[in-house]
């Protein structure tokens, strides 16, 4: 089965629908509404062009993710080059952030919380924003490197092969992002809701 | 040896990354065991796993 990509078209309708995801997805990734607009813009061209290749076996959003994800991963090895995620201050500053989270015997400082039933949260649109301000916050590498593997799905093998970083250096930042995530989460969220 | 908070955070992370050997998983367990805090932790991965699916997913 082909698309019909005419204008106006059937397919061509349904393809403009998936913008809106594929933005949110691209924007969580690039971190650039512009960058993540001409990602997407390639992206919906490159389909419309190629779509005589959807087989249909897929779903479109899959199809269109595939795309996506290999602009994205184009784009990501053009600034990989442009400025390397390896050895800055920023990833001093950021080490030592994390060893601020636990005292000298490696106990937590600040421990998680207890909170609650979280998954109320995810019907609350505040909580969204909360969350989506949380994500901004984490710093470029790091983000970077947790997108890559929480958005893109990505295993740790591919990303280190795609930024030339070691498993362990990988690992190292997605503790990080993660540890950060959760406290911003428990800051802005859950330690107020008084769960 | 039962590892710290610390370490087992990082433990924590890199399960949901890499598949523990078996001393680490172990390890893991003793510490989880007696520490309510990373037992805490360990929600809050799972938790932000699926809100970031969650969030790039919904329409």
């Amino acid at each position: 089965m082909s698309l019909d990509t005419s204008p106006g078209g059937a397919q061509a309708t349904e393809i403009e629908r998936e913008r809106a995801y594929l933005l949110r997805y691209a924007r969580l990734q690039l971190r650039d509404p512009a960058l993540a607009e001409d990602a997407v813009q390639e992206t919906l061209l490159a389909a419309l062009e190629g779509a005589a290749r959807f087989s249909g076996k897929s779903s479109l959003r899959t199809w269109l993710t595939g795309i996506l994800k290999h602009k994205i991963i184009d784009h990501l090895r053009r600034a990989g080059r442009e400025q390397p995620l390896t050895g800055n201050d920023d990833d001093r500053s950021e080490a030592e952030a994390v060893d601020a989270l636990f005292a000298t015997d490696g106990h937590w400082r600040d421990f998680p919380a207890q909170w609650g039933n979280p998954d109320t949260a995810l019907e609350n649109s505040r909580f969204w924003v909360a969350f989506e301000a949380c994500t901004q916050r984490l710093p470029a590498r790091t983000a970077r490197v947790f997108m890559m593997r929480e958005i893109m799905d990505m295993p740790t093998e591919e990303i280190c092969k795609e930024l030339d970083i070691t498993a362990t250096n990988c690992w190292v930042m997605l503790h990080r992002a993660r540890l950060t995530l959760r406290e911003c989460l428990e800051l802005q969220w859950f330690g107020k809701s008084g769960s | 040896m039962i590892p710290n908070c610390k370490h087992t955070s990082e433990l924590l992370s890199q399960a949901q990354d890499r598949s523990l050997s078996l001393p680490e998983k172990i390890r893991l367990e003793l510490h989880l065991l007696i520490c309510n805090r990373c037992r805490n932790f360990n929600r809050q991965l799972e938790f932000m796993r699926k809100a970031l699916r969650r969030y790039r997913d919904r329409d």
